[in-house]
Protein backbone atom coordinates (compact mmCIF):
# COMPACT_ATOMS: atom_id res chain seq x y z
CA UNK A 1 0.00 0.00 0.00
CA UNK A 2 2.98 2.32 1.24
CA UNK A 3 4.48 1.74 -2.19
CA UNK A 4 1.36 2.35 -4.43
CA UNK A 5 0.98 5.39 -2.89
CA UNK A 6 4.63 6.58 -3.38
CA UNK A 7 4.72 5.28 -7.18
CA UNK A 8 1.27 8.18 -7.29
CA UNK A 9 3.12 10.73 -6.09
CA UNK A 10 6.25 10.24 -7.43
CA UNK A 11 4.18 9.95 -11.19
CA UNK A 12 1.91 12.93 -10.33
CA UNK A 13 5.03 14.55 -9.45
CA UNK A 14 6.75 13.77 -12.89
CA UNK A 15 3.42 14.28 -14.59
CA UNK A 16 3.56 17.52 -13.54
CA UNK A 17 7.33 18.72 -14.21
CA UNK A 18 6.73 17.55 -17.94
CA UNK A 19 3.31 19.33 -17.97
CA UNK A 20 5.06 22.84 -16.44
CA UNK A 21 7.77 22.22 -19.10
CA UNK A 22 5.09 21.87 -22.17
CA UNK A 23 3.39 24.94 -20.98
CA UNK A 24 6.25 27.19 -20.49
CA UNK A 25 6.00 31.05 -21.57
CA UNK A 26 6.03 30.89 -25.24
CA UNK A 27 3.50 33.51 -25.54
CA UNK A 28 3.28 37.20 -25.01
CA UNK A 29 0.70 39.57 -25.79
CA UNK A 30 -0.39 42.98 -25.59
CA UNK A 31 -3.90 45.18 -25.44
CA UNK A 32 -2.70 49.13 -25.36
CA UNK A 33 -0.51 48.39 -28.44
CA UNK A 34 -0.12 51.85 -30.86
CA UNK A 35 -0.79 52.06 -34.55
CA UNK A 36 -0.30 55.38 -36.05
CA UNK A 37 -1.20 56.36 -39.64
CA UNK A 38 0.01 59.62 -41.61
CA UNK A 39 -1.35 61.14 -44.76
CA UNK A 40 0.97 63.28 -46.15
CA UNK A 41 -0.45 65.02 -49.05
CA UNK A 42 -0.31 68.50 -50.83
CA UNK A 43 -3.27 70.17 -49.16
CA UNK A 44 -2.85 69.14 -45.66
CA UNK A 45 -1.16 66.27 -43.52
CA UNK A 46 -3.62 63.78 -41.50
CA UNK A 47 -3.11 61.56 -39.14
CA UNK A 48 -4.52 59.06 -36.60
CA UNK A 49 -3.76 57.40 -33.18
CA UNK A 50 -4.74 54.15 -31.91
CA UNK A 51 -3.80 53.08 -28.60
CA UNK A 52 -5.72 49.55 -28.24
CA UNK A 53 -4.05 47.85 -30.34
CA UNK A 54 -3.94 43.97 -29.80
CA UNK A 55 -1.30 41.31 -30.55
CA UNK A 56 0.25 38.10 -29.51
CA UNK A 57 3.73 37.25 -29.97
CA UNK A 58 4.79 33.06 -30.11
CA UNK A 59 8.39 33.49 -29.53
CA UNK A 60 8.82 29.38 -30.23
CA UNK A 61 7.59 29.58 -33.94
CA UNK A 62 7.87 33.12 -34.35
CA UNK A 63 4.38 33.82 -35.16
CA UNK A 64 2.56 36.91 -34.61
CA UNK A 65 -0.78 38.29 -34.95
CA UNK A 66 -2.37 41.56 -34.52
CA UNK A 67 -6.12 43.29 -34.55
CA UNK A 68 -7.17 47.15 -34.54
CA UNK A 69 -10.47 48.47 -33.74
CA UNK A 70 -11.02 50.42 -36.34
CA UNK A 71 -12.95 52.69 -34.29
CA UNK A 72 -10.68 53.11 -31.64
CA UNK A 73 -8.46 55.72 -34.22
CA UNK A 74 -8.43 59.13 -32.35
CA UNK A 75 -8.19 62.33 -34.65
CA UNK A 76 -7.80 66.13 -34.04
CA UNK A 77 -10.68 66.85 -35.84
CA UNK A 78 -14.43 65.60 -35.71
CA UNK A 79 -14.67 65.98 -39.46
CA UNK A 80 -11.75 63.60 -40.47
CA UNK A 81 -12.70 61.04 -37.78
CA UNK A 82 -16.47 61.41 -39.48
CA UNK A 83 -14.77 60.87 -42.81
CA UNK A 84 -12.53 58.07 -42.16
CA UNK A 85 -15.14 55.74 -40.09
CA UNK A 86 -18.22 56.25 -42.67
CA UNK A 87 -16.70 56.92 -46.22
CA UNK A 88 -12.90 55.51 -45.90
CA UNK A 89 -12.79 52.46 -43.78
CA UNK A 90 -16.38 52.24 -43.13
CA UNK A 91 -15.60 50.91 -39.86
CA UNK A 92 -19.24 50.05 -38.83
CA UNK A 93 -19.05 47.03 -41.66
CA UNK A 94 -15.22 46.64 -40.87
CA UNK A 95 -14.62 47.00 -37.77
CA UNK A 96 -11.37 45.09 -37.35
CA UNK A 97 -8.38 45.59 -39.22
CA UNK A 98 -5.97 41.74 -38.54
CA UNK A 99 -2.63 41.09 -39.53
CA UNK A 100 -1.77 37.21 -39.18
CA UNK A 101 1.68 35.94 -40.04
CA UNK A 102 5.14 34.71 -39.19
CA UNK A 103 8.62 36.62 -38.08
CA UNK A 104 10.54 34.87 -40.97
CA UNK A 105 13.94 35.11 -39.30
CA UNK A 106 12.59 33.99 -35.78
CA UNK A 107 15.87 31.96 -35.75
CA UNK A 108 17.94 34.71 -35.67
CA UNK A 109 16.62 36.29 -32.65
CA UNK A 110 17.46 35.41 -28.57
CA UNK A 111 14.35 36.07 -27.20
CA UNK A 112 16.08 35.24 -23.70
CA UNK A 113 18.65 38.15 -24.33
CA UNK A 114 18.63 41.93 -23.98
CA UNK A 115 19.11 43.29 -27.51
CA UNK A 116 17.72 44.90 -30.87
CA UNK A 117 16.76 42.60 -34.05
CA UNK A 118 15.70 42.99 -36.79
CA UNK A 119 13.03 41.32 -38.67
CA UNK A 120 10.65 40.62 -41.40
CA UNK A 121 7.51 39.86 -41.02
CA UNK A 122 5.23 37.90 -43.80
CA UNK A 123 1.55 37.22 -43.39
CA UNK A 124 -2.04 38.39 -44.68
CA UNK A 125 -3.37 41.89 -43.62
CA UNK A 126 -7.00 41.79 -43.55
CA UNK A 127 -8.36 45.89 -44.12
CA UNK A 128 -11.93 47.07 -45.14
CA UNK A 129 -12.49 43.87 -45.87
CA UNK A 130 -10.30 42.90 -48.25
CA UNK A 131 -7.10 40.14 -47.22
CA UNK A 132 -4.14 40.70 -49.07
CA UNK A 133 -0.43 39.56 -48.80
CA UNK A 134 1.72 41.98 -46.53
CA UNK A 135 5.38 42.29 -45.66
CA UNK A 136 7.08 44.29 -43.35
CA UNK A 137 10.52 45.15 -41.73
CA UNK A 138 10.96 46.11 -37.95
CA UNK A 139 13.18 45.38 -34.92
CA UNK A 140 12.09 43.30 -31.84
CA UNK A 141 13.75 45.21 -29.16
CA UNK A 142 14.32 43.00 -25.51
CA UNK A 143 14.91 45.42 -22.64
CA UNK A 144 15.17 44.16 -19.07
CA UNK A 145 13.60 40.78 -20.48
CA UNK A 146 10.70 43.27 -21.69
CA UNK A 147 9.75 42.14 -25.47
CA UNK A 148 8.77 45.13 -27.66
CA UNK A 149 8.16 45.02 -31.51
CA UNK A 150 8.29 48.52 -33.78
CA UNK A 151 7.82 48.56 -37.42
CA UNK A 152 7.04 51.32 -39.81
CA UNK A 153 5.24 50.23 -43.34
CA UNK A 154 3.08 51.51 -46.38
CA UNK A 155 -0.60 50.74 -46.82
CA UNK A 156 -1.55 51.69 -50.47
CA UNK A 157 -5.34 52.21 -50.13
CA UNK A 158 -6.42 50.88 -53.46
CA UNK A 159 -5.03 47.53 -52.14
CA UNK A 160 -7.95 47.55 -49.86
CA UNK A 161 -10.21 49.15 -52.49
CA UNK A 162 -9.91 52.38 -49.80
CA UNK A 163 -11.88 54.97 -52.18
CA UNK A 164 -10.83 58.49 -51.64
CA UNK A 165 -13.48 60.92 -53.33
CA UNK A 166 -11.98 63.40 -55.99
CA UNK A 167 -13.10 66.22 -54.24
CA UNK A 168 -10.82 65.40 -51.30
CA UNK A 169 -7.65 63.49 -53.60
CA UNK A 170 -5.02 66.18 -52.87
CA UNK A 171 -6.41 65.78 -49.33
CA UNK A 172 -4.90 62.51 -48.85
CA UNK A 173 -2.27 60.28 -49.84
CA UNK A 174 -2.44 57.11 -52.21
CA UNK A 175 0.00 55.17 -49.94
CA UNK A 176 -0.41 56.13 -46.20
CA UNK A 177 2.62 55.28 -43.59
CA UNK A 178 2.02 53.33 -40.58
CA UNK A 179 3.91 52.77 -37.48
CA UNK A 180 3.60 50.42 -35.04
CA UNK A 181 4.93 50.42 -31.55
CA UNK A 182 4.02 47.67 -28.95
CA UNK A 183 5.16 46.77 -26.14
CA UNK A 184 4.46 43.07 -24.68
CA UNK A 185 3.65 40.76 -21.67
CA UNK A 186 3.68 37.45 -21.10
CA UNK A 187 0.13 35.64 -21.85
CA UNK A 188 -1.09 33.68 -19.00
CA UNK A 189 -2.53 30.51 -20.13
CA UNK A 190 -5.35 29.74 -18.21
CA UNK B 1 -20.13 89.16 -50.41
CA UNK B 2 -20.85 88.82 -46.98
CA UNK B 3 -22.61 85.78 -47.95
CA UNK B 4 -19.82 84.39 -49.57
CA UNK B 5 -17.68 85.27 -46.39
CA UNK B 6 -20.33 83.47 -43.88
CA UNK B 7 -20.67 80.91 -45.45
CA UNK B 8 -16.68 80.61 -45.51
CA UNK B 9 -16.45 80.81 -41.86
CA UNK B 10 -18.99 78.58 -41.54
CA UNK B 11 -17.27 75.71 -43.76
CA UNK B 12 -14.27 76.86 -41.85
CA UNK B 13 -15.53 76.16 -38.55
CA UNK B 14 -16.87 72.98 -39.43
CA UNK B 15 -13.87 71.84 -41.09
CA UNK B 16 -11.64 72.59 -37.85
CA UNK B 17 -14.21 71.45 -35.46
CA UNK B 18 -12.36 69.30 -32.70
CA UNK B 19 -13.67 65.97 -31.86
CA UNK B 20 -16.42 66.42 -29.27
CA UNK B 21 -16.51 66.03 -25.32
CA UNK B 22 -18.43 62.97 -24.12
CA UNK B 23 -19.07 64.72 -21.42
CA UNK B 24 -21.41 67.00 -23.19
CA UNK B 25 -23.20 63.84 -25.02
CA UNK B 26 -25.31 61.65 -23.42
CA UNK B 27 -25.02 57.75 -23.16
CA UNK B 28 -27.38 55.53 -25.19
CA UNK B 29 -26.57 52.41 -23.44
CA UNK B 30 -26.24 51.80 -19.55
CA UNK B 31 -25.10 49.26 -17.85
CA UNK B 32 -22.86 46.82 -15.98
CA UNK B 33 -19.44 46.00 -17.00
CA UNK B 34 -20.21 42.13 -16.49
CA UNK B 35 -23.10 42.37 -18.65
CA UNK B 36 -21.48 44.48 -21.72
CA UNK B 37 -19.04 41.85 -21.82
CA UNK B 38 -21.07 38.98 -21.64
CA UNK B 39 -23.12 40.10 -24.53
CA UNK B 40 -19.95 40.86 -26.95
CA UNK B 41 -18.00 37.35 -25.93
CA UNK B 42 -21.84 35.80 -26.34
CA UNK B 43 -22.75 37.31 -29.89
CA UNK B 44 -19.83 39.43 -31.31
CA UNK B 45 -21.80 40.34 -34.32
CA UNK B 46 -25.21 41.04 -32.17
CA UNK B 47 -23.39 43.23 -29.99
CA UNK B 48 -21.60 45.58 -32.83
CA UNK B 49 -24.87 45.68 -34.03
CA UNK B 50 -25.97 47.09 -31.06
CA UNK B 51 -23.21 48.80 -29.31
CA UNK B 52 -20.41 49.96 -32.26
CA UNK B 53 -19.80 53.41 -32.33
CA UNK B 54 -22.37 54.26 -29.29
CA UNK B 55 -22.06 56.08 -26.26
CA UNK B 56 -22.38 54.04 -23.46
CA UNK B 57 -21.95 54.42 -19.78
CA UNK B 58 -20.61 51.67 -17.81
CA UNK B 59 -20.36 50.82 -13.87
CA UNK B 60 -17.44 48.28 -13.38
CA UNK B 61 -15.10 47.46 -10.22
CA UNK B 62 -11.45 48.77 -11.61
CA UNK B 63 -9.11 45.96 -12.71
CA UNK B 64 -5.99 47.93 -13.22
CA UNK B 65 -5.34 51.08 -13.90
CA UNK B 66 -2.46 51.78 -16.83
CA UNK B 67 -0.84 54.87 -17.76
CA UNK B 68 2.08 55.33 -20.20
CA UNK B 69 2.87 57.57 -22.91
CA UNK B 70 0.35 56.26 -25.01
CA UNK B 71 -2.49 57.90 -22.17
CA UNK B 72 -4.65 56.61 -19.33
CA UNK B 73 -6.59 53.80 -18.96
CA UNK B 74 -9.16 51.75 -16.87
CA UNK B 75 -9.65 48.11 -17.15
CA UNK B 76 -12.80 46.97 -15.24
CA UNK B 77 -13.38 43.28 -14.35
CA UNK B 78 -16.06 41.38 -15.95
CA UNK B 79 -16.81 37.87 -15.37
CA UNK B 80 -13.58 36.56 -17.96
CA UNK B 81 -10.68 35.84 -15.59
CA UNK B 82 -8.37 37.71 -17.83
CA UNK B 83 -10.02 40.68 -19.99
CA UNK B 84 -12.59 43.18 -19.49
CA UNK B 85 -14.20 46.19 -20.23
CA UNK B 86 -11.18 48.33 -21.26
CA UNK B 87 -11.43 52.38 -21.37
CA UNK B 88 -9.32 55.23 -22.57
CA UNK B 89 -9.40 58.03 -20.88
CA UNK B 90 -9.94 61.94 -22.99
CA UNK B 91 -7.31 64.41 -22.32
CA UNK B 92 -8.02 65.78 -19.12
CA UNK B 93 -9.00 62.73 -16.93
CA UNK B 94 -6.26 63.02 -15.10
CA UNK B 95 -7.07 64.99 -12.21
CA UNK B 96 -10.30 62.81 -11.80
CA UNK B 97 -8.01 59.33 -12.74
CA UNK B 98 -5.81 60.07 -9.63
CA UNK B 99 -8.99 59.64 -6.90
CA UNK B 100 -9.16 55.57 -8.09
CA UNK B 101 -7.19 52.82 -7.31
CA UNK B 102 -8.00 49.12 -7.77
CA UNK B 103 -10.59 47.69 -6.06
CA UNK B 104 -12.73 50.60 -6.69
CA UNK B 105 -16.35 51.03 -7.81
CA UNK B 106 -16.48 53.58 -11.05
CA UNK B 107 -18.91 54.62 -13.24
CA UNK B 108 -17.54 55.94 -17.08
CA UNK B 109 -18.92 56.79 -20.20
CA UNK B 110 -17.52 56.68 -23.52
CA UNK B 111 -17.73 55.64 -27.10
CA UNK B 112 -17.54 51.97 -27.99
CA UNK B 113 -14.80 50.73 -30.11
CA UNK B 114 -15.95 46.99 -30.16
CA UNK B 115 -14.34 43.66 -28.82
CA UNK B 116 -10.81 43.12 -29.31
CA UNK B 117 -9.89 41.14 -26.17
CA UNK B 118 -11.49 43.48 -24.15
CA UNK B 119 -14.45 45.22 -25.15
CA UNK B 120 -12.98 48.54 -25.80
CA UNK B 121 -14.47 52.58 -24.77
CA UNK B 122 -12.48 55.35 -26.34
CA UNK B 123 -12.89 58.63 -25.53
CA UNK B 124 -14.01 57.78 -21.99
CA UNK B 125 -14.89 60.78 -19.28
CA UNK B 126 -15.08 59.41 -15.61
CA UNK B 127 -18.57 59.98 -14.26
CA UNK B 128 -18.38 59.11 -10.88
Amino acid sequence: MESLKRFITISAVIVFVINSGVNAQTKYFTREGKVEFISKAPLENISGLNKKATSVIDVQNGQIEFSILMKAFEFEKALMMEHFNENYVESSKYPKAVFKGVIENNSTVDWKKDGTYPVKVTGKMTLHGETKDHTAEGKIIIKGGVISAQSEFGIKLTDYKIVIPSLVKDKIAQVVKVTVDLNYEVLKSN
Amino acid sequence: MVVVAIAGAIGWYLYSKPVADISNLKPEYSLEAAELFAEFSGDESGANTKYLGKIIEVTGTIQVLNSDKGGLSVILFTNDEIFGINCGLSAGQDKAYKKYKSGDKIILRGECAGYDMDVVLTRCVIIE
